[in-house]
């Protein structure tokens, strides 16, 4: 074998892990699911705050929480039946069951016994997701991914500053610039990914 | 420079590996946990029939462990590197490189 043969070689290594990987790589349905969910929270919040609605946050919140849970649970499921799985994947996978179960908590002990505000629930999910997202970015060997966290942690230090009604409609841009875009993005990706293995 | 090149001790790198096919197959496994035995096939583009052939042997050899399953009725084979194998494939890859950094120091 002469030097030349040996590089080759590695180079054909390396080409085929990277190629793995990409094919690999996250899918958007996480973003899908918490944008849809803390978007309807959202939603029902400002309804009852401007009297559309009857409904209180507190019980608003809750169905959307066990709907982003269930929708994770199937999430994580789905993936388990991909025809590869990769560590990254299952690490990206717990991390966002981690995310929703830490929200329920917050949200049931911490909203539920009345010792934090409703109010907040845009600032801390921000602050959560923002965690959830940078992971999942440097998971995924996705910087473009990883610094949108940065957006959300920016976003949660203002909605904790100057709490007002103005919140919602942050929360709103921000989910769509920071969660439905990139979840779009990313399925795009795989998308992509997929027909180029077909191929 | 021919002689340099001679000079490698290609004794030491791993036969089973050492196979366009099985390093392929190896390659693409070390990035996954597991993977299908279509993905694989499509990954290093080969035929059903070779590639069972190169992972019987990488199976007799413990570099990797095959399971078979059912999914909606259909027949799916999962194939996944062992310990075994991954310190085999490490150990070839850190070959390749000492290989190149030596062949690097005599051109310096």
């Amino acid at each position: 074998m002469t030097s030349n043969d040996a590089r080759a070689d590695l180079a054909y290594i390396r080409q085929l892990m990277e190629d793995t990987r990409h094919a690999t790589g996250v899918s958007g349905g996480y973003f899908i699911v918490w944008g849809v969910v803390i978007g309807l929270g959202l939603i029902a919040t400002w309804a009852r705050i401007a009297e559309y609605w009857t409904v209180p946050p507190f019980a608003a919140w809750t169905v959307c929480l066990a709907l982003g849970g269930i929708g994770t649970f199937f999430l994580v499921r789905r993936e388990q039946r991909e025809p590869v799985e990769a560590p990254a994947g299952k690490l990206i996978g717990t991390v966002w069951m981690s995310m929703g179960i830490t929200m329920l908590i917050i949200f049931f002990i911490g909203v539920g016994s009345g010792n934090l505000g409703a109010e907040h629930m845009s600032a801390l999910s921000s602050a959560l997701v923002g965690g959830a997202v940078f992971l999942t970015g440097t998971l995924s060997g996705l910087n473009w991914l990883r610094n949108l966290a940065f957006g959300w942690w920016g976003g949660a230090v203002v909605m904790f500053a100057w709490p007002g009604l103005y919140v919602l409609l942050l929360m709103g841009v921000m989910l769509l610039a920071l969660y439905v875009v990139p979840g779009i993005v990313l399925i795009r990706m795989n998308h992509a990914a997929r027909s180029s293995d077909r191929g | 420079m021919a002689d340099r090149e001679d000079a490698f001790d290609h004794s030491q790198l791993d036969d089973l590996i050492h196979s366009r096919i099985r390093l392929a197959v190896m390659a693409v496994l070390a990035s996954v946990r597991r993977a299908e035995f279509t993905f694989i096939r499509n990954k290093v583009n080969t035929t059903d029939g070779n590639l069972s052939t190169h992972l019987r042997k990488l199976e007799d050899s413990g570099y990797v462990e095959i399971n078979k399953r059912f999914e909606n009725r259909k027949p799916v084979t999962d194939v996944a590197l062992t310990n075994k194998g991954r310190k085999a494939f490490a150990a070839y890859v850190a070959h390749l490189e000492g290989l190149l950094s030596i062949s690097k120091g005599d051109d310096a």
